[in-house]
């Protein structure tokens, strides 16, 4: 096996006992970026020289005895919407070409001080508004399992990158399915944390009532580990919630038969493949031999999650997008006539058309006279979807269904019917929209394209998922429906 | 629906083809979203926040901001400290 | 047939935290180099997230009690989008539907009137542009220049009801208005550096009639041009009716250096400001102990002190005019700690140290007589050191030295001569001195008099007693 093809936890393992070191590690990834980069783009910039340098340090620390955090000197790949000081970042869009941020995000310090390694920033949809990685201004990302597909999104770079060892771990930002959905995709763990576990500070916003980052990694152990790195209260973050970070990692293995499991009733409904249906009866089958009770619970307005979500967050975006005007940051226009004629003509070129897209929807859902009948509807039915969890888990514990309701599709199959590729998030949607936690682990079978099962928590039922996912994941090892790389 | 109007208000421009194609887009969605108004909110409260508590303040502290050279650095039009714009109308 | 009037004013003023509303920059951005006073959250730089000042909310708690409002024990920010290159987040962050307190009122102190405040909320401030033109004005500019160092200092906007039907009502409240808040120790008031601003709205409609077209204007930077301003787009609107033309809603400029109000055309597109939630901050819940804590750190405010300076002995105008500025207030009583007679003191300051004020150019808290030098000066007139000719003398040279009185009075030989035996001997000289001006008096010419007091003073140079100069010479003619 190729260090690349590790997990985190087992190479930080390594590393620590001296059987390799951080060094061999950032130049396995570094050889396999050299390799396999070119067909599958992950990402809008490698910091290769860097990494190695940071990689030499920690290497030199170790070996000066210094006791070093578990994951010091494991390559992470950054989504491009994170901020890193001195770096560029673009939200792989054209209009922030050229702006450095001069600031680290909040999971940027957290992941700095435990001496992980950047390796790197990952291509993503622009803006985050995309599900297959395909609205990039600098080019498509291809699925490493199979480069006629798409690897999912908006998140893709990052779990392309992690699925294909071009990095070991990778943080992605989710709102509405973005780390879930393209680790399904992909077939690598995504998590996305409760709403206000982490910091949002730093990450550049797509739809602020919405957005999480989280972790996406090799296996569950591994996510356990970055959430405790990245989560916990942070003072520049007005919605992050004032909790203590549990030891996930330590419970990962702990009895899970007081857990209550519920299956989403809705797992079969028109659209969904067949290969999807029977990864899901599959997961149902593991619990009913694992002797776990599995109850079915259903969601009344989950059909209204699609277009609730699509006025929620087009109509934050536009707000949040209407700062890239020229006049600060990012690419300008040399001759113009007036302030007005930069504004448009800087967001004209700049954008691409399905950011121009939702922004214009978000703008036409607030605007004077249709706030009512969208905006506010859309947000009294988020309290409905919110209340159809709330209910659900009076029941049950964790919720299991599909991440997405088929595998991952071709490239350019869906660019042209922009709602095709929004349903393919109709599973993700709703934890956004109610704030809570999702994980999405993969199936595989006979060596088609992996399916996510998808595990939802109640809000900040971290533990639950994760203890429930790491079980389940033991258990596709033992049945042969899982592979690492 | 202007779609004119909300290039506008965006500060997008649009050629005739793509604002054809923005209508055509809008009325497919604004045909998905009616969905929504067949389902009953009377008495439903809106979800604007899904954390429920109080935001959290700040003490009044003044703490360091960024050297201008960063902030002026990544301006693409600067002059004399300040930065640069076209004629405001 | 008769016109009537109706205003309501939106007063924007800044608070006086030492960080801004969102994040932990100064709020001491005047004569700073520019944008050297931001970070990554007032620069709205992607990524960055607001964190609400405690101190912003307790000082827009404090304005809204001290306004007679409601206090919601709920509210939110919301987002205001609009596109203008001094706010750099192509949105301001304010409130709208639930702001921190509303349904107030405040009486005004010489008309008695009550004017209603529809409601009070707390935003943040943009930045400042430079038009660098020779009149510094923005349609004269081919370009212009962005400082952002004032970008998110906190602000309260009070918005008054339409209760003013007139212009001198306007400016009374305005300035009732700005003593509160320097009563409160929120703002400092200061409308000509920015740090208090008020629009107007303004209609003019026959008597009898429905209301008219309202007209806002702007850029008022004084209380004079306040009131100027009001004036002028008042006769402007009646001489549009009147001639038959139709007034426009716009929104109008005061031009100070042309006395005018100039239409902003062109730029009067529909706005549209899209406003919603602003999702990242949580609510505000405004609790029992909250406000009461508050309420027991309240100050006096200048209604109250208006009251206690007439018990100590003052007219109700004179007690007005030294609460419309705090800083006078605070002398006066500071003064009145060291010279227990407030009429006096209160002459004393209205007089001749408002004059001198102004003539430098200074604020009372910034000159360099002391309450304390005060309050000896009318000790030494008191108890017949100097006289009070000579008082103001020795206080126009405190005023521009500093020094104590006692030692002007004895450097300058300012003494009063109370010795009779003195006084008498230049009584006598004068008489002899003016033997027709005697001759006169005697024959029934009752105001030689005092011609003749003239002379003895001028002989001592000011310094006699003048009730001893007049008993002495009463005795001898
Ligand atoms: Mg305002
Ligand atoms: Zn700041």
């Amino acid at each position: 096996m190729e260090l690349f093809e590790l997990p985190a936890w087992k190479l930080g393992k390594m590393m620590e006992s001296g059987e390799v070191t951080a060094v061999e590690v950032v130049e396995s990834v570094l050889s396999r970026i050299e390799e396999r980069e070119e067909i599958l783009h992950c990402y809008n910039e490698v910091y290769g020289e860097e990494a190695l340098q940071e990689a030499e340090e920690i290497d030199k620390r170790r070996k000066g005895g210094e006791k070093l955090p578990p994951f010091a000197g494991i390559p992470v790949a950054v989504k491009d919407n994170i901020c890193v000081k001195g770096k560029d970042i673009t939200c792989s869009s054209k209009i922030l070409k050229g702006f450095i941020s001069p600031y680290d995000a909040t999971v940027i310090r957290k992941i700095k001080s435990q001496k992980m390694i950047i390796i790197g920033r990952t291509n993503m949809d622009e803006f985050a508004m995309g599900s297959s990685t395909e609205n990039s201004a600098y080019g498509v990302t291809r699925n490493p399992l199979d480069t006629s597909k798409v690897p999912g999104g908006s998140s893709g770079g990052s779990a392309a990158a992690v699925a294909s060892g071009e990095a070991i771990v990778a943080l992605g930002s989710d709102t509405g399915g973005s780390i879930r959905q393209p680790a399904a995709f992909c077939g690598v763990v995504g998590f996305k944390p409760t709403y206000g576990l982490v910091s949002r500070y730093g990450l550049i916003a797509f739809a602020s009532s919405l957005d999480q980052i989280g972790p996406i990694t090799k296996d569950v152990r591994d996510a356990a580990a970055m959430l405790e790195i990245i989560a916990g209260k942070d003072n520049y973050d007005s919605t992050s919630l004032p909790v203590k970070v549990p030891h996930y990692s330590t419970m990962l293995e702990d009895d899970i038969s007081e857990i209550r499991v519920g299956i989403m009733e809705e797992y079969n409904a028109e659209g969904v493949s067949e290969e999807v249906i029977e990864g899901i009866e599959e997961v149902i089958d593991i619990f009913r031999t694992m002797r776990v009770n599995v109850k079915s619970v259903s969601f009344p307005h989950m059909e209204y999650a699609l277009p609730c979500y699509y006025i929620i967050a087009p109509a934050e975006a536009s707000s949040n997008l209407a700062r890239y005007d020229g006049v600060q940051y990012g690419i300008s226009e040399e001759t113009v006539e007036d302030i007005r004629e930069l504004y448009r003509k800087v967001r004209t070129s700049g954008f691409g058309k399905e950011v121009k897209r939702r922004i214009m929807m978000g703008t036409y859902v607030l605007s004077s006279g249709y706030y009512d009948a969208f905006y506010l509807k859309a947000q009294k039915v988020r309290t409905l979807i919110r209340h159809d969890f709330e209910r659900a888990f009076k029941d049950v514990d964790v919720i299991i269904g599909p991440t997405s309701p088929t595998v991952a599709f071709g490239i350019g199959e869906r660019t042209a019917d922009p709602i095709s590729m929004y349903l393919s998030d109709i599973f993700t949607i709703p934890a956004n929209l109610a704030g809570i936690s999702a994980i999405s682990i993969p199936l595989f079978k006979d060596g088609n394209l992996p399916v996510g099962i998808h595990i939802v928590g109640k809000a900040l039922g971290e533990i639950d998922i994760l203890k429930v996912s790491y079980k389940l994941e033991q258990e596709l090892k033992e049945r042969g429906l899982y592979h690492g790389i | 629906m202007d779609v004119r109007h909300i290039a506008k208000l965006s500060n997008l421009e649009l050629t005739e083809d793509e604002l054809r194609e923005m209508e055509e887009h809008f009325n497919a969605i604004m045909e998905y979203f009616k969905k929504l108004s067949s389902v009953d909110t009377e008495r439903v409260e809106p979800t604007f926040y899904v954390i429920k508590h109080q935001t959290p303040m700040r003490e009044d502290r003044v703490e360091k901001g960024l050297e201008r050279e960063d902030v002026l650095g990544i301006a693409p039009h600067t002059e004399g400290g300040y930065i640069r714009v076209p004629r405001i109308r | 047939m008769g016109y009537e009037t109706v205003i309501g004013l939106e007063v924007h003023c800044q608070l006086l935290t030492d960080s801004k509303l969102f994040c932990g920059c100064s709020t001491d951005y005047i004569g700073k180099e520019p944008n050297t006073n931001v970070c990554p959250v007032c620069l709205g730089l992607p990524g960055s997230l607001p964190v609400l000042n405690k101190k912003a909310l307790e000082f827009a708690l404090k304005a809204a009690i001290a306004l007679n409002c409601e206090i919601l024990p709920y509210s939110h920010f919301y987002r205001k989008n609009y596109f203008y290159p001094d706010l750099p987040k192509a949105y301001q962050i304010t409130q709208y539907d639930i702001p921190v307190g509303r349904h107030g009122w405040i009486e005004l102190p010489y008309s008695h009137k009550r004017i209603g405040i529809t409601r009070i909320h707390l935003e943040e401030d943009a930045g400042k542009l430079v038009h660098p033109t020779k009149t510094g004005r923005i349609e004269h500019a081919t370009y212009s220049l962005v400082d952002y160092n004032r970008a998110g200092v906190p602000l309260i906007e009070i918005v008054s009801e339409p209760d003013f039907s007139s212009p001198s009502e306007a400016r009374e409240y305005l300035m009732e208005l700005r003593s509160i808040v320097q009563h409160l120790g929120i703002s400092d008031g200061n409308m000509e550096l920015g740090s208090m601003r008020c629009d107007a709205n303004v209609s003019v409609h026959r008597e009898g009639e429905g209301l008219g077209v309202k007209v806002e204007l702007k850029n008022m930077n004084s209380f004079k041009a306040l009131e100027r301003a009001l004036n002028y787009e008042v006769e402007r609107q009646i001489k549009l009716i009147k001639s038959g033309g139709r007034v426009e809603q716009e929104t109008r400029h005061w031009s100070e250096p042309e006395k005018k109000t100039i239409s902003l055309r062109g730029k009067e597109e529909a706005q549209d400001y899209r406003y919603f939630p602003e999702p990242d901050l949580l609510p505000i819940y405004v609790d029992e102990e909250i406000l009461e804590s508050i309420k027991s750190d309240m100050p006096e405010l200048p209604a109250n002190r208006r009251k206690r300076f007439v018990s100590m002995g003052i007219g109700e105008k004179e007690a007005s005019i030294m609460v419309i500025e705090k800083s006078i207030g605070d002398y006066f009583e500071e003064a009145v700690k060291y010279f227990g007679d407030a009429k006096s003191i209160a002459n004393w300051i209205l007089g001749d140290f408002l004059g001198e004020l102004n003539r430098a150019g200074l604020e009372i808290q910034d000159s360099r007589v002391k309450p304390h030098q005060l309050g000896r000066l009318l000790t030494l007139i008191k108890d017949g050191t100097i006289s009070g000719k000579i008082a103001k003398k020795v206080f126009s040279i405190m005023f521009d030295t500093g020094d104590d009185p006692d030692e002007i009075v004895k450097r300058e030989g300012l003494v009063q001569i109370v010795d009779r035996s003195e006084i008498e001997k230049v009584v006598e000289e004068v008489l002899s001195a003016n033997p027709d001006a005697v001759e006169s008096y005697r024959k029934g010419k009752a105001n030689i008099f005092n011609f003749l007091v003239g002379q003895v003073m001028k002989a001592t140079k000011g310094k006699a007693n003048p009730n001893v100069v007049r008993d002495i010479l009463q005795k001898k003619i």
